[in-house]
């Protein structure tokens, strides 16, 4: 679901404190590393997850950089959701296209490409593990292997509210849904991440 | 607040503790993103908005291609064939012997009678 950015317009902007670059520096290197790590849950690649933060950073820059500081964070979490949607969308059309084109090439090659793009895929799926590794954390390792198993909304709503701190009603903002949805969405999911960390034998 | 409460908070605390280990090449690199972004605040750049328009929207891709095409397709359609006959009728039927307008000399002299 696509969320319109003006949603967190103010009716009147010209009279608060617009954010220096400075204020936008500092903010996005306070959230730089969860948006990417949001991202990664959702994509589950590297790159890919990456190019979303980027995306996102340039779209808050360039769209956004006349709001006040207080404004960022919710606008760039929605930012990010949306990026991320993007880029779903985006892989649907490609694979779209991918498909219609496939039955033109032979079989010799056909193979030889799907042998590739696993081998890629792969290696792109496994590009995180040294900063697992480099953690030696298994718990971490079962909490975000967890956050990764656990439906979109139910994920998203669970990091908004609880990682980056919106309260319910950003939450919703920025989701698209009402406040309901959230706090449903939320107990969801802290009771499918204790239930699956207990089943690992993981306590908090 | 309960233990139940609490657990969401406990979970993200860890994340938090966890995104402090990223690793240096990944860290550096949304580092470098952060630094682009801000410049393009700075510099804005109509040909990287375009680009950036692009990569978002790449369904827009094969609709300029399409477009481009269709306006070469157009541009051949158009009359240039009735405006050359024109011209030649003009030069064949003028005064002058076509010849002439090769000339170097009659440039010269077309000018030197434009500017008195």
């Amino acid at each position: 679901m696509r969320v319109e950015a003006g949603i967190f317009d103010a009716d009147d902007t010209s009279s608060r404190n617009v954010a220096t670059s400075q204020e936008i520096d500092a903010f996005l290197a306070g959230v730089e590393r969860r948006a990417f790590k949001q991202a990664l849950f959702a994509i589950q690649d590297h790159h890919s997850a990456l190019d979303v933060v980027q995306n996102a950073m340039l779209k808050l820059v360039e769209r956004y950089a006349d709001k006040p500081g207080e404004e960022l964070p919710p606008l760039f979490q929605r930012i990010l959701q949306n990026t991320i949607h993007d880029h779903f969308r985006r892989s649907k059309v490609r694979n779209f296209w991918v498909r219609l084109v496939s039955p033109l090439q032979n079989k010799e090659d056909e193979t030889g490409d799907t042998l590739e793009s696993l081998a890629a895929h792969s290696e792109a799926m496994h590009q995180p593990g040294p900063d697992k590794q480099a953690s030696g954390n298994q718990q971490l390792a079962a909490i975000e292997q967890a956050l990764t198993e656990l439906p979109p909304r139910q994920r998203e709503a669970f990091l908004l509210r609880y990682w980056e701190e919106l309260d319910v009603a950003e939450t919703a903002k920025a989701m698209g849904c009402s406040e309901g949805s959230v706090k449903t969405h939320c107990f969801r999911a802290t009771s499918a991440l204790a239930a699956k960390l207990k089943d690992r034998g993981i306590s908090l | 607040m309960t233990q139940h409460d609490d657990f969401p908070y406990r979970l993200t605390a860890s994340l938090s503790q966890g995104i402090q280990d990223l690793d240096a090449a990944t860290a550096q690199q949304l580092a470098q993103f952060r630094r682009r972004a801000l410049s393009a605040r700075a510099h804005p750049s109509h040909a990287g908005a375009v680009l950036v328009l692009l990569h978002r929207h790449s369904f827009l891709a094969p609709l300029l291609v399409l477009a481009l095409l269709f306006s070469g397709w157009w541009l051949m359609q158009s009359p240039q064939a009735s405006y050359s006959a024109e011209t030649d009728i003009l030069l064949l039927t003028g005064d002058l012997p076509p010849n002439a307008y090769a000339d170097k000399n009659f440039s010269q002299w077309l000018k030197k009678r434009a500017s008195f």
